[in-house]
Formats: structure tokens, sequence, C-alpha cells
């Protein structure tokens, strides 16, 4: 496995980040945990250290088992997870969306699962259509501040908006969020072959996430 | 799922990952991360299983051709519409005649 630079961070990352959006069955299908250590695990020893959760990812299952398997190498794992969608179905108005008091209640919620103290990167897992970039950065820029999380991204945002969000933090001295993030999900099972899904960044401004 | 089949666009994409899976002898899966690596993107696999995994993580050894690429990325080109139409078909007045010769950044513009 080799490394690239996350953006303009400085961070390295392997060059394929590991999704975990099947590790658990709250969806009704996924990895149970001894597969998903398993995946783990081997991903690790391929020289992956780039996780990619989200407090959605199985109803909270997916950050809860992750919690364990970071436990003895929390500081060599570069920890992605993400809010908006809500950690359960019955989530609730004030842990979905992009609210300043979603991302806390939700991002509180994820340390808890993850048994950690901070995230490394937080992405906006889509936009909810109401709260605008500029609340969304500041408070981005807030928990950057606080130490809580490290880099931020926004997922599924129009390109537009990423924009907007990276010249308002560049105009106000905030921490610019970090990262792009582009669902291109393609499913082959329709065509006799097992189902895959990659995620990826795209480019934006002056890195390739 | 996120994506499926939904126009001709998606189909002939899924087309053309399985023609170059079954032409490099690599999985179709395969095919499509060595596509986003290839970008200089990041992919972020998601198996379910530990199968799945060996699979997803041989794909950065899959070298695609710049022949393959084109395809591919012919395959899955959108239309990007106003005012990209517009400004692609002002390109040799925008270039003085010489638009062709001018070796233009590849860096993204603000």
């Amino acid at each position: 496995m080799r490394y690239r630079i996350f953006g303009n961070t400085g961070l390295r990352v392997s060059t394929l980040a590991l999704g975990t959006g099947n590790f658990g069955n709250g969806w009704g299908y996924g990895a149970d945990k001894e597969e998903a250590l398993n995946i783990y695990t081997r991903y690790r020893e391929a020289g992956g250290n780039f996780i990619d959760t989200a407090d959605q990812y199985q109803f909270g299952q997916s950050e809860s088992m992750l919690s364990d398997f970071i436990a003895s190498e929390r500081d060599d794992i570069v920890l992605a997870t993400k809010f908006s969608l809500g950690d359960s179905p019955e989530a609730g108005l004030q842990r979905t969306g992009n609210s300043r008091k979603s991302l806390i209640n939700s991002l509180e919620a994820s340390l808890k699962r993850l048994k950690t103290d901070h995230i490394d990167l937080l992405w906006v897992h889509m936009p909810d259509g109401v709260t605008p970039i500029d609340h969304i950065a500041k408070a981005l820029d807030d928990l950057i501040r606080s130490g809580k999380i490290l880099y931020a991204g926004l997922s599924d945002f129009p390109a537009w908006r990423v924009a907007t969000a990276a010249t308002l933090a560049e105009l106000r001295g905030w921490s610019s969020v970090s990262a792009e993030l582009v669902t291109v999900r393609r499913r082959f099972a329709d065509r006799q072959i097992s189902q895959r899904g990659i995620w990826t960044g795209t480019r934006f401004g002056r890195g390739d996430t | 799922m996120i994506h499926d089949e939904s126009n001709q666009i998606k189909t002939a994409t899924v087309d053309t990952v399985l023609a170059i899976a079954d032409e490099t002898g690599h999985s179709p899966g395969q095919i499509a991360i060595a596509w986003v690596l290839a970008k200089g993107t990041l992919p972020i696999i998601g198996p379910r299983t530990a199968e799945q995994l060996a699979d997803n993580l041989a794909s950065v050894d899959v070298q695609l051709t710049s022949e393959q690429l084109s395809r591919l990325d012919a395959a899955s080109a959108i239309t990007l519409g106003f005012p990209h139409d517009i400004v692609a078909a002002s390109a040799a007045s925008l270039g003085g005649g010489k638009h062709e010769l001018i070796d233009t950044s590849i860096r993204a513009l603000r």
C-alpha cells in the first residue's frame, strides 16, 4: 500500500480508505463482528490507515464495533466519521440535519461510541437544504479550534457550496474544509457480478481528496 | 444501493468497465477502483466480506492504459450544459485563433 497526502493538510493516508458501512447488521444486512474484525485486520496488515465510518452506518453499530478494533492503535489510524443522517430511525429533529445543535449532539454520541476524545476527519454527510454554508463552516471551525475534530469535509454537497465554504474560511481566517466527498457507488449486481461500492473524493482547489 | 442503471450513460459506463475487466482479467470492481485512483482521488472501499476486501486491495496494482482510461472517460462523459458548451464553442475566438498553441495550467481556476 502506498500513501498520499490528504488534500492540502499534510496528513498521510493510505491510497485506499476502508469504508465501514457494512460493519454491523442494523440495516438488516452487513458483516457480523467477527467478519468485520477480519476485514479491519487484513486492511491494516495491507498497510491501510484511513478508516471511514458514520454515525448512521448500521445505526451506530459500525462506530461501536470500530471502537474495539481501534482501541490499541488509535493514534496510528486516521479516523473519519459523519453526521446529519442520524444514528437511528428515531434520531428525531435534533440529531439529524446540518444545524450546530445536530452537529454537537451527533459528534458527542459518536465520540462515546468510538471511545475516543477526538475525530480526525468529520464529514457533513449530506446537505439538509436549509442550514446556510457559513453556519456550517463556522461550526466546523469552532470544533477544530476546540480540538474535538482535526479536519472537516463536505460530503455530497454541490460544488458551489464547497467553494463558498472554502472562500469564506480563507477570508475569515477559519480552518478550511479539507475535503470533498462524492458518492459514486455503482451496482454490478444486475449484471451477474457482486455488488461493489466505491466512494471517492473529487478535486477541489488546492487539494485532491 | 445509491446508483442504478437508470440512464444510458450509466449503462454504457458499466458496459465499458465490464469489457475492460474481461480484457484484462481483473474484476470489474478493481477496474472501477483503479479508474478512480488514476484520477488522483482517494477511493473509499466498502467490503462486506474478507474476500471482497482482498479483491479491492488488489486494485492498487491494476495499471489501466491511457486508451482504457479514455474509453472509460468517454463512456461516462456527461453533458455539462451552459455555460460550458458555449465557452467550448468559443475557444478559437477566446484564444485569438491560437488556442491550440496555448499550454493551459493544470491547476484549478478560482
